[in-house]
């Protein structure tokens, strides 16, 4: 029996969780409904898998940057100076942004990135919404921090704190912060980031700092006068973590497929998510509009779902993250064949559930 | 100060010329930044104002394995999204570069120099079906400076290996963006739905 070891990650995950739960408290006392059931248990799956997956896959991550730094870093930083922590965090945030704006105009990008915005909530449990797919290209944008020879636990510890700050901003329950808003990611640009409403589309990309969106030209105000609608133009329609993970990509490659040349099936990959076969890349500047049919009404979405359907849901989101808590706890010892096969088990536990849950939801419609 | 100061600084200026130049493609202008940027790191280096090795050899690398490669790309299809605009030819520079980075973690140290030399022979091999003797000249010189740099050719004491790459480098860029004022540029919008209103032949 391999030994448990505590990591930060594995105090993060319950913490999260209560805070979730927190502001589910907090709302019913305000009388607010900013939760449905589904959807945040989709949200907190969709999260812990993405833990399960990015456990292994973010060792890739810190393995290419351990190596650059050592290879190339230029300058020796004084870890107790907090020149160091500051510059570091700066710099972070800064490349956050060019991550974060990819991840949005680069289709093949936008695919890893869209499960985190394909809640049509938004409340804490949407910060839990990760993506399993997004560590394969990430940690490119980070090696500038890498040659400048800041050492790995700097980059790590910088990087949790700016994912943890990241947190706190997914909520409606907080309205604008005065002066705050100038500089820093708040709850109120946040929700713009997510909405779906023309205005909202492709603005606001900071992780800690809004600087960079006012630098960029990317910022945008809150609209007390356009209330946000949360989601993607086309929604997920689907309680199921796996498919939440692939339903673009599928897309995406079915539309490449399609293509006759060459040129087209690339800018399937590398272009504008808006970008339709035969358009100039250049003109494209919005998402495709509000017109594709969803399989399933808002209604539907909205009900609730059967009893049963939500009692294990519950049930499967408290199992799954005590085994993630093990397994993260336990992980080192194991053998990388091994980690391997947890990892996918795990992501067959949760497409067969997802499977269950969208049948029976629907009647037995399949979501595709 | 010592010679490869000296050569890195015309690698440098060249790279400048080409940068500042609107007539050129957007990609030879991208790749042109990439290696300007090893080149200053180079003078810095050489000629001890701020030695700043690992950063110069980051920059060199990425030259090999992204910027040769965006060069090549540019020149191969110059009606391409690559080839005229900031943002594909970014993607193409980070993805590529990406790819470096891979094979530099993986000790496969090989990698830069093989697409620089694949680069190098598909602009010499397009030049020469162009009949386009400049850019002939201006492939030969690149090919020139992968093959003495990569035989640790010298002429001492003047010459170090890494004065012929700089300086067939410069030679052989200067050259390849001369094309741009043979074959003037099309528009952007033109190039990127595909009408071709300047034959390349």
């Amino acid at each position: 029996m391999p030994e448990f070891i505590f990591s930060p990650t594995i105090v993060v995950i319950p913490l999260l969780i209560c805070f979730v739960v927190i502001e589910l408290g907090i709302s019913r006392l305000l009388g607010r409904s900013v939760y449905k059931f589904q959807d945040s248990i989709t949200s907190i799956n969709i999260g812990i898998m993405s833990q399960f997956v990015n456990a292994t896959g973010a060792i890739i991550s810190a393995f290419m940057y351990a190596i650059i730094q050592a290879k190339y870093g230029t300058f020796t930083w004084d870890l107790t100076s907090p020149f160091t922590w500051v510059f570091s965090l700066l710099l972070y945030d800064f490349m956050y942004y060019w991550v974060h704006r990819t991840g949005h105009e680069v289709n093949m990008f936008w695919a890893s990135h869209i499960t985190h915005h394909s809640s049509e909530q938004f409340n804490l449990s949407t910060a839990l919404r990760q993506a399993s797919t997004g560590f394969y290209f990430k940690w490119v944008f980070y090696m500038p921090l890498a040659i400048l020879g800041i050492p790995v636990q700097v980059f790590v510890i910088i990087g949790l704190i700016d994912l943890l700050y990241q947190v706190w901003v997914h909520t409606q329950l907080v309205g604008r912060l005065g002066w705050l808003e100038l500089f820093l990611v708040t709850p109120s640009n946040h929700r713009v980031h997510h909405g779906k409403n023309d205005y909202c589309i492709d603005k606001n990309y900071g992780g800690v700092f809004s600087v960079w969106d006012r630098l960029f030209g990317t910022y945008a105000d809150e609209r007390s006068e356009e209330p946000v609608r949360f989601g993607i133009k086309t929604p997920l329609n689907s309680w199921n973590p796996v498919w939440s993970n692939l339903h673009y990509w599928v897309g995406m490659f079915r539309k490449a497929g399609a293509q006759s040349n060459w040129r087209d099936k690339l800018m399937c990959f590398f272009g504008e998510p808006a970008w339709v076969p035969g358009s100039n890349p250049a003109e494209v500047t919005a998402k495709s509009p509000l017109t594709e049919q969803s399989p399933l009404t808002e209604q539907q979405i909205d009900a609730d779902s059967p009893a049963l359907i939500r009692l294990s849901g519950l049930l499967m989101t408290i199992v799954s993250a005590g085994l993630l808590v093990l397994y993260l706890g336990s992980k080192q010892q194991l053998p990388p064949l091994v980690q391997i096969l947890v990892v996918i088990f795990a992501v067959l536990v949760f497409a067969s559930a997802g499977l269950l849950w969208s049948k029976e939801s629907k009647g037995g419609a399949a979501h595709e | 100060m010592n010679s490869l100061a000296l050569s890195d600084g015309v690698l440098l200026i060249a790279a400048l010329v080409i940068i500042m130049k609107p007539s050129a493609s957007t990609g030879l202008r991208l790749s042109a930044a990439v290696f300007g940027a090893a080149a200053l790191l180079g003078v810095l280096r050489f000629s001890t104002l701020l030695p700043l090795p690992g950063m110069h050899s980051f920059f060199s690398g990425l030259g090999a394995s992204a910027a040769y490669p965006l060069l090549a790309a540019a020149f191969l299809w110059p009606d391409s999204a690559v080839a005229q605009s900031w943002r594909f030819a970014s993607i193409f520079l980070i993805i590529s570069g990406a790819f470096g980075l891979i094979a530099s973690a993986l000790e496969f140290s090989l990698w830069g120099n093989i697409l620089a030399m694949l680069s190098v022979i598909a602009l010499l091999l397009r030049s020469m079906k162009d009949r386009d003797v400049m850019a002939v000249i201006g492939s030969g010189s690149l090919l020139a400076a992968l093959l003495l740099f990569s035989s640790q050719f010298s002429l001492p004491p003047a010459l170090q290996p890494g004065d012929f790459l700089h300086l067939f480098m410069a030679l052989g860029l200067t050259l390849m963006a001369t094309r741009s004022l043979r074959f003037p540029q099309q528009t952007t919008s033109a190039a990127l739905t595909g009408v071709n209103l300047a034959p390349m032949d």
